[in-house]
């Protein structure tokens, strides 16, 4: 079976500078790959380059068997690739309900009259998102009580929620997750980690960068580690993380 | 009046506790609603170096931005060389003889290497001396030297941080703090910035140090903090530390 | 080749001056990122100022003072020094308390600075010019070039004084501390503080030469045009401002070469062009709008200038103030929050009291003040699509409304009552067929005025917009044929129905109420839709919209649209109930009032333009009374706009901020409950 993801020899080059050079890597269906590396050794930048927020200077972007490396963004998430923020980027001055709302954008298609002088189709296309997004709240853990607060008040791991929530709206092949644990303590990881499992069993992959080796360890089924924007190692996390290529990237070389 | 600090003097090391120069006591630092960082007590005694590791996320940034002023405090007190500076505005902490060396350099990319090296010296009003230091920093990195009035924007990564280094020595500090000045450096780039940090302490600087390089931060420094979700977790002299303690902070296996 | 020569020449003086006031702007806006629309005024205040000074008396607040006298040079210095500390007071007091706020909030400020500047000077020095004095210089013989230039000795004062000024501020920021520190502010201000810079004084700095920049050229151009006026810096800082921009803004050769080229291509032009003095001033706006759509970071400037940042004026604002004030709005608050949460039974509540007002109003008077404040809601509700929902700080929304009166204005007047001799009564119903037909036109020009904006934000939209706005005011001007040019077009018909004219003040009120009923209605079904989240999303985070699948290019077209029908909509009735209209009741002030009123009552809520246009009419009214403002009617825009800045550094969210609007569907949560 073919990768659900497939970067073939991309390069990203900022002015002199070679951010990702020649990176391959390949996301399988229904996997959780975890994208790893020592800071700054451009994970969130092959991140933008896999969700369209960078052009890259050179290489190939195939997912689910599609071209679609000339997309703009909003094409990626219509493509299926859904995403979070390392800083947590949820509207401000929304609702919780409304933020999750707009994840399913794409699956609006009312006219302006339409809206205006109350369509039936458009009234039943507004009830049948709102109640999933209800449904998406109670699948990320979030009770009724948070839906018509303003996202941005609520605790950080809520807001982490919201905007899982709002990335599954789309029903997407693809979850982009960076560094979805970071700030939290050691049983809201379990809890983000227990919640990235469950959105795996329905059949969405799951590309996530982090740093907490015990959690990529337990969650990963496989690694792929960065460092200097090559990829230095490609497997089982087992395999990966006990290589000593890898530990020296993380813990420096002992001279 | 505003020499702070000798730029050139051999240290004279400290083999009994002495009153230290920083000292930091529950400081504590919020996001909004985060905490990132959460009652911290640090002590830097003078002549020293020490260093604070800890994975990526665990607050180590965030606790040397509000030691300068740069974020301000949800609680605790720093005291610098007995006197409390905790509501000090930054650009005063430097005529102190407190000099930060921030995360990713930022040196000055439009201004050329020398222009930088003056601003270094902004807090100081000796123009004379200033011509001065900027020689014995060249001895220190020969390679600034050749590169005096081009711009620092085009100079290599390491070339930056042994800039950013230098600038932040041009204020005579008594107290350098550098946040990861290996980031994104080659191997052997990092040996000589790691190097550069014994050149300064003997040099009669103190410094702490943030560094993920975790195995030669150990190495190198007389006392360790490691932290962990914005706590100190654990600290001891350099020597006494057992790496393998902090590989499974960092790789995430119980040891 | 003598004509080319004079018309060169010309152009090099009014280069120089557009140089000068450039640098204002481009060193202000390197140093913290801020369009300071105030620098035209700044430059208004050096020519008060230096005429003053040179005076033997001045009359000001119609009081005859006895003034120095002084030589030039001695007034310029004093002028450009007062002007100078009034730069580092308005920045102490109105921009930096929002030097963390979202970025539209400082840019409003700015504008409202401007008004304030402009409203005081005109109170203080009268509406009339104050004619610049003759002194020694300026009766000296023009020298002659080639036999056939001719140029006053002044004009080459004024060449060589900018000369100088620019040499000498260059030499300054490349060689003084102060100018290293300004730019290592410039860079990263961060590392500037780190290395011990005291940033907030550098920013006063900057601001102090600045404002001694723009006062300079104030005086300059005041001496070559021969007199003083308080609205004399509106064009000239715009003009400055492109040229700044076309110069690359933040970079200081680049002021100088905008301002040079600038100079030239208007002399040129209203030199060759046909009837090139009128166009003139488009010239300018033309080249600033090709040149932002084109080229946004400008000939010498660095791309990365053109960023919005994240957070609309919503997020993140500020709650600081005295205890009382705070517990006041929280009161509101709680007013409000409850009101908007009642939805639609809260809208016809408020309907009804419209209704009921109507009906009482004994006055005509007031009826016909009330029908400005529905007007003026009507138009800010138009605006507050685009700048409240979307984000987007549109400074050429009066365009919209133009296409609208024009369009029924010329309909009805120019082409069937002169053209074909139709009385208008004969053909009453085709207002209400323009109402729609306005709306769709200026929708239309919306999207097309939209689109070259969609890769600006911020500031550069901003400016981009208001250069639209100017064009079609200058065309409005010029365009003889079309739109009868500044005199106007007279006699529009009062709105009618089945042959009832509905010309007196109660029922117009009643009619703008309906229509009123309508915009609101429309807006508030579109933002109650996913097309609302879709604004919201793009003004709260245009990258994370993009990433959840919003088309945001197209979105914000949407909201242009949505925008310039309003505008076109109400524009036809505004016609028809004026039944006056000229160029200048579609200015930019027109735009910065409307956008006033907007941000008063609270950006991004349905009731907040009505709220701004109830408190500024009615304040308008009230102040009156005043004996102060009775003498001074300037000192009203003056007052607004301190309330303005107040609100901005204190609640820059608006008043009625808190009447929060939903974006789902009414209807579509009612059985959620069950």
């Amino acid at each position: 079976m073919t990768a659900l993801l497939e970067a073939r020899q991309v390069v990203v080059r900022f002015g002199g500078l070679e951010a990702v050079g020649g990176l391959d890597m390949a996301v399988a269906r229904g996997a959780i790959h975890g994208l790893i590396g020592p800071n700054g050794a451009g994970k969130t930048t092959v991140l933008n380059v896999l969700t369209g927020f960078i052009r890259p200077t050179a290489g190939r972007l195939v997912f689910d068997g599609e071209e679609i490396g000339g997309l703009n963004v909003n094409g990626f998430a219509r493509r299926g690739l859904a995403r979070t923020f390392q800083n947590i980027r949820l509207f401000g001055a929304m609702t919780v309900l409304e933020s999750v709302l707009v994840g399913a954008h794409q699956r609006f298609s009312s006219s302006a009259p339409a809206l205006i002088f109350g369509g039936r189709a458009a009234r039943a296309a507004e009830r049948a998102m709102i109640a999933r997004a209800h449904e998406l709240l109670t699948f990320v853990g979030l009770g009724r009580e948070v839906v018509d607060r303003v996202a941005t008040t609520l605790s950080y791991g809520h807001q982490r929620r919201v905007e899982i929530a709002r990335a599954l709206m789309s029903s997407p092949k693809l979850l982009l997750l960076d560094e979805p644990l970071a700030g939290m303590n050691a049983l809201e990881k379990q809890e983000i980690a227990d919640l990235v499992r469950q959105v795996r069993a329905q059949g969405i992959a799951v590309l996530l960068i982090e740093h907490d080796m015990q959690i990529v360890r337990s969650l990963c089924d496989h690694l792929t580690v960065l460092e200097y924007g090559k990829r230095l190692a490609d497997g089982a996390p087992e395999k990966v993380l006990s290589d000593p290529a890898v530990q020296a990237a993380y813990l420096g070389r002992t001279r | 009046m505003t020499q702070t600090g000798p730029i050139v003097h051999p240290t004279l090391h400290a083999e009994r506790p002495v009153e230290p120069l920083l000292k930091v006591s529950g400081l504590s630092v919020a996001y909004g609603r985060i905490r990132a960082v959460d009652g911290v007590d640090l002590a830097v005694e003078p002549g020293r170096i020490v260093s604070l590791v800890g994975s990526n996320g665990a607050g180590k940034t965030t606790t040397l931005m509000a030691l300068s002023g740069l974020l301000p405090l949800a609680a605790g007190k720093v005291e610098f060389a007995g006197e409390d500076i905790t509501g000090l505005a930054p650009e005063l902490r430097v005529g102190r003889g407190i000099a930060h060396v921030p995360e990713r350099r930022r040196v000055f990319a439009g201004m050329s290497v020398r222009e930088n090296l003056v601003l270094g010296a902004y807090s100081r009003g000796d123009a004379i001396e200033i011509a001065g230091d900027i020689e014995r920093l060249t001895a220190l990195f020969p390679i600034l030297g050749k590169r005096m009035h081009q711009a620092a924007g085009t100079l290599s990564g390491g070339e930056q941080q042994m800039l950013a280094i230098a600038r932040g020595l041009m204020s005579r500090p008594q107290l350098l703090i550098m946040d990861e000045p290996t980031m994104g450096l080659a191997p052997q780039m990092i040996d000589l910035i790691l190097d550069t940090v014994l050149e300064i302490r003997k040099l009669g600087t103190t410094v702490l140090l943030v560094e993920q390089n975790a195995v030669e931060a150990i190495r190198l420094s007389d006392h360790v903090y490691i932290m962990r979700l914005g706590r100190i977790v654990h600290e001891d002299g350099g020597a006494n530390i057992d790496p393998e303690r902090v590989k499974a902070f960092y790789m995430g296996v119980d040891a | 080749m003598d004509y080319f020569g004079q018309l060169l020449a010309n152009g090099l003086v009014l280069g120089a001056i557009y140089a000068l006031t450039a640098v204002a702007f481009t060193l202000v806006y390197g140093v913290v990122r801020l369009v300071n629309f105030a620098f035209g005024e700044l430059f208004m205040l050096g020519a008060f100022l230096t005429t003053s000074l040179m005076l033997p008396e001045v009359r000001l607040l119609g009081t005859v003072v006895p003034m120095p006298g002084f030589p030039l040079p001695i007034a310029a210095l004093g002028a450009i020094v007062v002007t100078g500390i009034i730069g580092v007071v308005v920045d102490r007091i109105a921009y930096r308390p929002l030097r963390n706020a979202p970025r539209l909030a400082p840019l409003i400020t700015s504008i409202a600075v401007s008004v304030v500047l402009q409203s005081l000077a005109q109170t203080i020095w009268g509406a009339e010019e104050l004619r610049f004095p003759q002194f020694y210089l300026a009766t000296l013989e023009p020298v002659v070039l080639f036999d056939s230039i001719y140029l006053s000795v002044m004009d080459l004062v004024v060449m060589a004084t900018a000369i100088v000024a620019m040499l000498g501020l260059s030499l300054f920021i490349a060689r003084s501390s102060l100018g290293r520190a300004m730019r290592a502010s410039a860079e990263d201000q961060t590392a500037a503080m780190l290395v011990g810079i005291p940033v907030n004084r550098v920013v006063a700095a900057a601001f102090a030469i600045g404002s001694g920049f723009a006062a300079l050229a104030g005086l300059l151009y005041a001496q070559t045009y021969g007199f003083a006026h308080s609205s004399m810096g509106f064009l000239p800082g715009l003009k400055a401002l492109t040229a700044a921009v076309l110069g690359g803004i933040g970079s200081v050769p680049g002021a100088a070469l905008g301002g040079l080229i600038l100079g030239l291509v208007e002399a040129l032009g209203a030199g060759y062009l046909p009837n090139g003095t009128a166009w003139k001033d488009a010239i300018s706006f033309v080249l600033l709008v090709g040149l932002l759509y084109l080229r946004p970071q400008g000939l010498l400037g660095r791309p990365e200038l053109n960023s919005a940042g994240r957070g609309s004026l919503l997020g993140g604002a500020s709650s600081a103030g005295v205890g009382w004030l705070q517990a006041v709005f929280a009161r509101f608050d709680a007013l409000l929050t409850r009101g908007a949460a009642a939805g639609t039974p809260a809208a016809f509540g408020l309907l009804a009291v419209a209704v009921v007002v109507g009906l009482m109003v004994p006055s005509d008077y007031w009826l016909r003040i009330l029908t400005m404040v529905v007007i003026y809601g009507m138009l800010a509700s138009g605006l507050n699509v685009i700048v409240g929902f979307a984000g987007l700080l549109d400074l050429g929304f009066v365009a919209f409304w133009a296409v609208g009166s024009y369009l029924t204005s010329i309909l009805f007047v120019l082409v069937l009552k002169d053209g074909y001799g139709i009385a208008p009564q004969e053909v009453w119903w085709l207002l209400y067929l323009n109402l729609p037909l306005a709306g769709l036109l200026a929708a239309g020009f919306a999207v097309l005025l939209g689109t070259p904006t969609l890769k600006l934000r911020g500031d550069y939209l901003a400016i981009m917009t208001l250069g639209f706005g100017e064009i079609v005011r200058v065309v409005a001007i010029n365009w003889m044929d079309l739109t009868n040019g500044p005199m106007g077009i007279r006699g529009i018909p009062a709105p009618n129905l089945f042959g009832i004219s509905l010309g007196s003040p109660r029922a117009q009120f009643f009619f703008a109420l309906a229509l009123a009923v309508v915009v609101v209605f429309a807006v508030a079904r579109l933002v109650r839709s996913y097309v609302g989240r879709a604004w919201v999303a793009i003004r709260e985070d245009e990258e994370a919209a993009e990433a959840m699948g919003v088309p945001t290019a197209r979105y914000k077209l949407y909201a242009y649209a949505a925008s310039g029908f309003v505008g076109g909509f109400v524009g036809v009735f505004y016609a028809h109930s004026q039944q006056y209209i000229s160029p200048l009741n579609f200015s930019l002030f027109e735009n910065i009032l409307l956008l006033m009123l907007v941000v008063l009552g609270g950006l991004g809520t349905f009731i907040g333009p009505f709220v701004g246009a109830l408190i500024w009419i009615a304040f308008l009214q009230l102040a009156l009374d005043l004996p102060f403002v009775q003498a001074y009617p300037e000192t009203r825009f003056a007052l607004l706009g301190v309330v303005l800045i107040v609100l901005m550094v204190f609640r820059p969210q608006g008043l009625a901020a808190s009447a929060r609007v939903g974006l789902t569907m009414p209807g579509a949560r009612a059985k959620e409950a069950a």
